[in-house]
């Protein structure tokens, strides 16, 4: 029965964070377009505008593939421990916009 | 005794990082430099107005051999610390590698010609050093730079003024060949430095057909902070052609003492350039890595 309980409680937790995450989404500002502006303001300065238009071109319209477009190109320029670490300030500040 | 000891531990622990942050900066190279170099012209003003050539000669002597050692220096320490950023499977450390090696060349070749205990008996060698072995290695870096833009999608390509150029400094870098071939084909016997001197010409052609494409990759990728330690490095090949023609016009006679010595002034921009190149990289890692999310 607490078993039951927990799992319940889990599930509840899963189901309110999916919940949070399509209202963020809905919100203004937090648009895929939006996101992809705010992540050229934070890797522009770092490859240049044109390298940044060209690679943000090339994400999807729903922007699953923003990350994995951008970094390997940071990565190839700055070291793979330099663009980690650039990648996840971006997520903080331009993906969850925190 | 503990209280009399902490201050001054405390005060030398913040020189030693403000002093290693301040000579890691573009700027304050930059800086340094343009004060010599200001040195430097007052220094030739005193020998136009005074007619003694003395005066550019004191400078080069010492402040600007001290100059040129402690810039070749930096480059070497800070290219090193740029190479060691990255990992061993990374396409830049190969070229941070040969970059670095490429300036312990220069700096070793700098100390042996500069330093006059040294001059007399390994100023040839001093020349191998950063002559050939330096431009060898950096064409060699440069050439793992380009294949990392070209990987990225953004290598640059040269135009057609820059096909000239590069075909005009070919076209003579063969014409030297032949006269060398001419020479021995007529009894002439160089020395063992002489020859290891004759891959300077052809390494400089290959550096500056890199150098435009190394600067067009940059402008093609939009300059931003990855992009400024190669414009530095393609400024510093530009800089180092430039005084290569100045010495070529001075052994054919074009250019004559004391007026040769316009071309020594060449040398310290174009130091300059190659030790700010590393500082501009290091610049742009540590930008990406202070941005990192505080926990």
């Amino acid at each position: 029965m607490e078993g039951l309980k927990n799992t319940g409680s889990i599930l509840e937790r899963v189901l309110s964070g999916m919940r949070d995450a399509e209202a963020r989404t809905a919100q203004p500002g937090q648009t895929p377009a939006d996101i992809k502006l705010r992540v050229a303001g934070e890797v522009g300065p770092f490859l240049g505008d044109h390298a940044t238009q060209t690679i943000l071109s090339t994400v999807s319209p729903g922007g699953d593939n923003l990350l994995s477009s951008v970094e390997p190109v940071l990565a190839l320029f700055l070291g793979s421990r330099a663009a980690a670490r650039l990648i996840d300030h971006v997520v903080e500040r331009a993906i969850m916009n925190v | 005794m503990s209280d009399h000891v902490k201050p001054s531990r405390i005060h030398g622990k913040t020189l030693a990082l403000w002093s290693q942050a301040a000579l890691s900066s573009p700027q304050a190279l930059i800086f340094i430099t343009a004060v010599y170099l200001a040195g430097g012209m007052l220094a030739m003003v005193a020998w136009l107005v005074s007619g003694d050539t003395k005066w550019v000669e004191r400078f080069f002597r010492v402040p600007g051999a001290i100059l040129m050692i402690w810039l070749a220096l930096v480059q070497v320490l800070l290219s090193a610390r740029v190479w060691s950023n990255y990992s061993t499977s990374e396409p830049m450390h190969r070229a941070w590698m040969l970059i670095s090696a490429s300036a312990l060349a220069e700096l070793s070749g700098t100390v042996l010609i500069q330093v006059p205990g040294f001059q007399q008996d390994y100023g040839l060698f001093g020349h191998f050093l950063g002559g050939t072995l330096r431009f060898g290695l950096l064409a060699a870096g440069l050439s793992f730079a380009l294949g990392v833009y070209r990987r990225a999608g953004f290598l640059g390509r040269e135009t057609w003024w820059q096909w000239l150029t590069v075909a005009a400094a070919a076209a003579f870098a063969i014409a030297e060949v032949a006269g060398v071939v001419k020479a021995v084909l007529g009894g002439k016997r160089p020395g063992v430095w002489e020859m290891l001197g004759w891959p300077v010409d052809p390494l400089l052609c290959i550096l500056l057909a890199q150098a435009f494409l190394l600067r067009n990759s940059v402008w093609r990728m939009g300059r931003g902070w990855i992009g400024r330690g190669w414009l530095a490095l393609s400024a510093g090949v530009f800089l180092i052609l430039l005084g290569n023609v100045g010495t070529l016009a001075e052994a054919y006679g074009y250019l004559q003492w004391p007026w040769n010595s316009v071309v020594w002034y060449l040398w310290i921009p174009a130091s300059c350039a190659f030790a700010v190149a590393p500082a501009y990289q290091l610049d742009a890692i540590q930008r990406a890595t202070a941005a990192a999310p505080r926990h």
